[in-house]
């Protein structure tokens, strides 16, 4: 694949030639880039062995020919081809967007170039354009692969003579979402501290990632079949500012002759806009753009932003507070504070973390609209039949999510500091980290969801939220006294990937059913009952952490 | 301090160790007494790192016996990471603390006192020119910086024995003279000094003892003095003829005759 698509680059080398580029030099770089690609793992493949990773980009090309093909259901939901063909390609730009911010950020900010192929003999116009060019080849290879699918449903359901459109079409919407992913660099370099970049392009991802399920869950539930069905994307003019509108009306234009000053007005868009974009992508967004990028790739060194300076002011910080009335030793106190300061600052526990925890309330939407009737009489209905049970076995997930994630660590070699000091058992360390992850993030999201009920459902939810999360504690420390005992932040994501989580995610699914169900099905109007059950949850849950912290070096797999 | 002198604080035994099928060290026997720097050198891969993870607690799985200050390794290494300091070679550090954090991290499993820990860390953060780097965070820092947080690290709670695996890897000519004092000094009060070391010179002129070690054995054990009477003028010339090559002149030629092709 690597070596057609060099083949194909090289048919240009004329024209390249005259903009001082090398083009010996030029095939040996995109060569390696491509390699390269080959190796590293993609958003979406994050199963990713080191050492032999191979045909990653194989892998890539694959889901995107997935994605391809799911998206062309959307042909059969909708009668309006144009409305079909206008999320059709708001859905491709929106994972082409997603690959190539989470991916790209890696490629553009590779400071490899700057140690291996700035100090070689190699001119700026050759680096430069292969940069560019490594980028279009890896578009080509993915965009293909998505709209192979596509090409095969044109060809068929239309007609050979309509492929020209789509492929016009598919070009668009790639130049399109090239310019929309640098203008979001462009705001990112502008708004953000260099420095800060990588970090902010992180949480763009996680606030996307967020969206984009939440709109998968919700969308399907709030809008009705038959609205689906009739949906006509362009009646709405506010839908006229959308990129795909206008690549949705292209075709209604050049294939289906649709011919009103609305569609040729907004295929006219699709066609002179990609024009304007590379002419602001050359011009204006090119601008200092790769010094900015290349001082990121140096760790923002050559920006004037003062380095970031963390709250150390030690007794008022909330971390320490808790620390001290929550913990039993000085050894436990440490981890306690540690643990909450590395939760909150480790970028990538959090890339891990944060998407899984922020779904709840998604899930919580979607169980309320789930069912007949209007809002009013499922917030009725899940009162009565105290459904919202179930809301509260959900938080789970704000515990257990976490809690998987605690042990692993890119800099996970940084742990050899618990094994040269005097710890007597890693238990203590463990129990620490155990409480400031429960603290940090269950106690104010489950506080959160609680306030929400009581407002919707009224007093009778307390002793429900109080036994729920008793037992969510319970099964939190019941998970980590049975899971792979590590101390926090000490292994490798590749062990995370290798690990015991299926064994644990079903241990979880066991017992939250199980308690979940004793507590819905059995004890939902036994108030008494359920104080009494919570005490004693409350007084296993105790038994397990004093157990938990007793854990010695001989049982810590490491 | 004579008397200290004499006693010894750390005592090897026939100590072997393997990874797998390859044997790293083949019988070290040594005897290491109080207040003494010790400098431990050799090739890459003749067992070094290794020697100080064993004295250090850090590996129980070897053959042989090692006592440090009369405690036996395998059975106590939480008595023997109590009195010891560690700064490992190419250590990692969590880069999202602040040194100041890490600091007390580190003090707090040695069951320092707060307050003692922050006035202590504070000093010494400023002695090594990072006081006003004290709450930035770690990934901020170039290596030097990371080196002397290391360092702190392993002697912030005044260790009687302090294991330094490549302390002076990154830093620069200034911070390398002061660690180079702080060691004399650290000796001067009866502490023990193990250190590891590729650099030469530096051994060389701090040490009391100078330990080359290669293919797993001890190859040579004295003074620099003692050592020069035997083998050569400078430890450069010691190292090469007792490890491996000595005629290093012809080797560089052939290097640079493969530019004649």
């Amino acid at each position: 694949m690597n070596r057609f698509l060099l083949i194909i680059i090289k048919t240009f080398y004329p024209l390249i030639r005259k903009w001082n580029v090398h083009t010996d030099q030029l095939e040996i770089i995109l060569d390696a880039k491509l390699k390269m690609d080959g190796r590293r793992p993609s958003m979406f493949n994050q199963r990713y062995n080191k050492g032999n990773a191979k045909g990653q980009d194989w892998l890539s090309m694959a889901l995107f020919f997935f994605f391809g093909l799911m998206f062309l259901a959307l042909f059969a939901a909708i009668n309006d081809k144009v409305s079909a063909f206008v999320l059709y390609f708001s859905g491709w730009m929106v994972v082409l967007a997603m690959t190539l911010i989470s991916d790209f950020t890696e490629v553009l900010i590779d400071p490899r170039d700057n140690y291996i192929l700035l100090p070689r003999p190699v001119n700026d116009s050759t680096i430069t354009v292969a940069r560019v060019l490594h980028i279009l080849l890896y578009v080509s290879k993915l965009s293909f692969a998505f709209a192979l699918p596509g090409f095969i449903f044109v060809a068929i359901y239309f007609g050979i003579p309509y492929l020209p459109v789509f492929v016009l079409q598919v070009l668009i919407s790639i130049v399109l979402t090239i310019f929309l992913v640098n203008l979001v660099y462009l705001i990112l370099l502008r708004v953000v501290p260099t420095k800060y970049f990588k970090e902010a392009i992180n949480y763009f991802q996680i606030a996307f990632t967020i969206l984009i399920f939440g709109v998968y869950y919700l969308l399907p539930r709030i809008v009705e079949k038959s609205v689906v069905e009739n949906i006509n994307v362009m009646d709405t003019p506010i839908t006229w500012i959308l990129p795909p509108v206008w690549i949705g009306a292209l075709w209604a234009t050049l294939a289906e002759w649709q011919i009103s000053p609305k569609s040729l007005g907004l295929g006219l868009l699709a066609l002179t806009s990609p024009i304007l974009a590379l002419y602001a992508i050359s011009t204006y967004f090119a601008r200092d753009f790769n010094q900015r990028m290349f001082s990121i790739s140096q760790g923002g060194s050559g920006n004037s932003d003062k380095p970031k300076k963390v709250k150390t002011s030690g007794k008022s910080a909330l971390s320490t507070w808790l620390a001290l009335k929550l913990t039993s030793n000085r050894i436990e106190k440490a981890a306690f504070e540690w643990t909450w300061k590395m939760m909150q600052r480790s970028r990538d526990f959090k890339l891990r973390v944060y998407p899984s925890i922020a779904l709840v309330p998604f899930f919580f939407v979607y169980i309320v609209l789930q069912g007949d009737g209007t809002v009013a009489e499922r917030l009725s209905q899940m009162r009565e039949g105290h459904q919202y049970v179930i809301l509260i076995y959900l938080c789970l997930v704000l515990l257990t999510t976490p809690l998987n994630m605690l042990s692993y660590s890119g800099q996970s070699d940084a742990a050899w500091m618990f094994y040269a000091h005097p710890v007597n058992r890693p238990g203590t360390i463990m129990l620490g980290a155990f409480k400031a992850m429960t603290l940090l993030f269950f106690f104010p999201a489950y506080l959160f969801m609680f306030f929400v009920a009581l407002s919707l459902w009224g007093p009778q939810v307390l002793d429900d939220f109080m036994f729920g999360g008793v037992n969510i504690l319970l099964i939190g420390i019941f998970v980590a006294s049975f899971q792979s005992k590590r101390l926090p932040f000490s292994a490798s994501w590749e062990i995370q990937k290798k690990g015991d989580g299926f064994v644990i995610g079903l241990m979880t699914m066991v017992l939250a059913g199980f308690l979940g169900s004793l507590h819905y099905f059995l004890l939902t109007d036994k108030a008494l009952i359920i104080i009494g059950l919570s005490i004693l949850s409350a007084l296993l849950f105790l038994v397990m952490m004093r157990n938990y912290r007793q854990t010695p070096w001989s049982k810590l797999n490491y | 301090m004579d008397e200290l002198n004499t006693q010894p604080i750390i005592t090897i035994k026939n100590l072997f160790k393997s990874y797998g099928s390859k044997q790293v060290l083949k019988g070290i026997d040594l005897d290491i007494n109080a207040g003494q720097i010790i400098g431990y050198i050799g090739p890459n891969g003749a067992g070094k790192s290794t020697t100080v993870r064993i004295l250090a607690g850090l590996d129980n799985q070897f053959k042989g016996e090692v006592h440090v200050n009369g405690i036996n390794v395998r059975e106590q290494p939480l008595a023997v990471k109590k009195m010891i300091g560690y700064v490992p070679e190419n250590a990692e550090l969590y880069e999202v603390l602040s040194p100041m954090e890490f600091l007390t991290l580190i003090g707090r499993l040695h069951h320092m006192p707060d307050e003692q820990i922050e006035t202590r860390a504070t000093q010494m953060l400023q002695f090594f020119g990072l006081g006003e780097h004290k709450d930035e965070r770690i990934d901020t820092f170039s290596k030097g910086m990371r080196q002397k947080t290391l360092l702190i690290s392993g002697l912030l709670h005044d260790p009687q024995i302090i294991f330094l695996d490549e302390p002076l890897s990154g830093l620069d000519a200034n911070a390398v003279i002061m660690v180079k004092e702080i060691i004399d000094r650290l000796a001067q009060q009866g502490k023990t000094i193990f250190y590891c070391s590729h650099m030469m010179d530096t051994v060389e002129k701090v040490s009391d003892r100078i330990i080359l070690i290669g293919g797993g054995k001890i190859l040579a054990d004295g003074t620099f003095e003692e050592l020069k009477q035997k083998e050569g003028d400078t430890l450069e010339q010691l190292f090469s003829q007792l490890t491996g090559e000595t005629d290093y002149s012809n080797l560089a030629d052939d290097f640079l005759n493969t530019f004649k092709d």
